[in-house]
């Protein structure tokens, strides 16, 4: 009986041995300051945000082994300080070259990775939001969310674009912004 | 088709062991801690669940599970002046382990010492993100003794991995368990 129990246990290590690719894993948080504060303004109604996820030390420590994401969000304080309620959302390009002249020609011609995000008018009780964690990470579009993944998984270098509501005519500061990452990588 | 895969386990489990003459099974309930490993999306939590065993022969028990754990949400402030929390997220398996019980001079009685080892479907939920369904593999260590003839007591050390392409989500799980034998 006893050569039964070490025959089972000497598979259970041997399967356990075998499977290191996916057991020798992690979840790392990793964080990309965004400009503080930046604001997207009346002028052309978007600010381009160049995201190199090199100059994250998590990201750099983690790279080689980098299987994929685990979640996303991007977080910080949305102020209006002029203009009627609106919208913001972000859109990606993985050419870091890439360049647009207003908000409706990154509308056009990149990806929509994440929105929208709804504030209030700059007069109203509303015209400060911070949101949830939780609530970011529910306005991912998938399309620019798989750019992201690819471009984490490959030179981490992009450009993004944060862009108001289409047609609007106000400032939106954003105060202490982050895009948040949980890496998938091995360890 | 991996839910199949463990239903299909857990029917020939119960098959192997209407075949035979004489089986031992109970039921039992577990409740303890499940402790994310390598994970910095989510934090200590607890977890619950229920258990069915199967005695197939004096040194091999079978054994399905439900178990459901509730994970600590994480917390950071990104060097900011807001602190923002993540649902920690909620992890439902069923399964089937297969227990190999050291000790004790006969069924019912003495001090037992088991090692463990499980395959179960799981599923990972959490706010705004995509639910994960995937296979994945429990191992581990249980003491246990009988407090009366048909009633048994455990402490398990549990190692759980749910198993996400080529990576994994990992939890070091530590329960209190309570079984009843019917049969």
């Amino acid at each position: 009986m006893k050569k039964l129990h070490l025959l089972f246990l000497g598979v259970a290590m041997l399967a356990l041995t075998g499977a290191d690719c996916f057991l020798t894993s992690a979840q790392v948080l990793a964080t990309f300051d965004l400009p503080n504060p930046f604001t997207i303004d009346a002028s052309n109604n978007m600010e381009e945000l160049d995201v190199d996820l090199t100059t994250i030390e998590e990201y750099k420590d983690n790279k080689d082994k980098l299987k994929g994401l685990t979640d996303l969000a991007i977080l910080g304080t949305f102020t209006n300080t002029s203009g009627p309620a609106g919208t913001v959302e972000v859109y990606i390009s993985a050419d870091e070259n890439a360049s647009f002249a207003n908000a409706a020609a990154v509308v056009a011609g990149a990806t929509k990775l994440w929105g929208p995000a709804s504030i209030g008018p700059s007069t109203g009780p509303n015209n400060v939001v911070t949101l949830g964690w939780d609530e970011s990470a529910a306005l991912f579009n998938s399309a620019g969310k798989q750019i992201l993944i690819d471009e984490a998984k490959g030179d981490g270098h992009f450009k993004i674009w944060m862009v108001g509501t289409p047609g609007g005519t106000y400032n939106i500061r954003v105060d202490d912004g982050f895009i948040v990452l949980v890496l998938d990588a091995g360890v | 088709m991996r839910r199949s895969l463990v239903l299909t386990l857990l029917a020939l489990a119960v098959g192997v062991s209407a075949a035979r003459a004489q089986t031992d099974i109970g039921i039992g309930a577990f409740g303890g801690m499940s402790i994310p490993i390598a994970n910095d999306l989510s934090t200590q939590g607890t977890m619950f669940g229920v258990r069915v065993p199967v005695r197939l022969a004096p040194w091999m028990v079978i054994e399905a599970f439900y178990a459901n754990s509730a994970l600590g949400d994480a917390e950071e402030d990104f060097g900011g002046p807001t602190t923002f929390t993540r649902d920690g997220g909620e992890v439902s398996a069923f399964g089937a382990t297969a227990l190999i019980p050291f000790g004790g001079s006969e069924f019912g009685s003495g001090l037992r010492f088991f090692p463990f080892v499980g395959l179960g479907s799981y599923s990972l939920t959490r706010d705004g993100a995509d639910d994960i369904d995937d296979m994945g593999v429990n191992m581990g260590l249980g003491l246990g003794f009988f407090v009366m003839p048909k009633l048994a007591l455990d402490l398990r050390g549990e190692f759980a991995a749910i198993i996400t392409d080529d990576t994994s989500q990992k939890f070091g799980n530590v329960t209190l368990g309570a079984t009843w034998f019917i049969f």
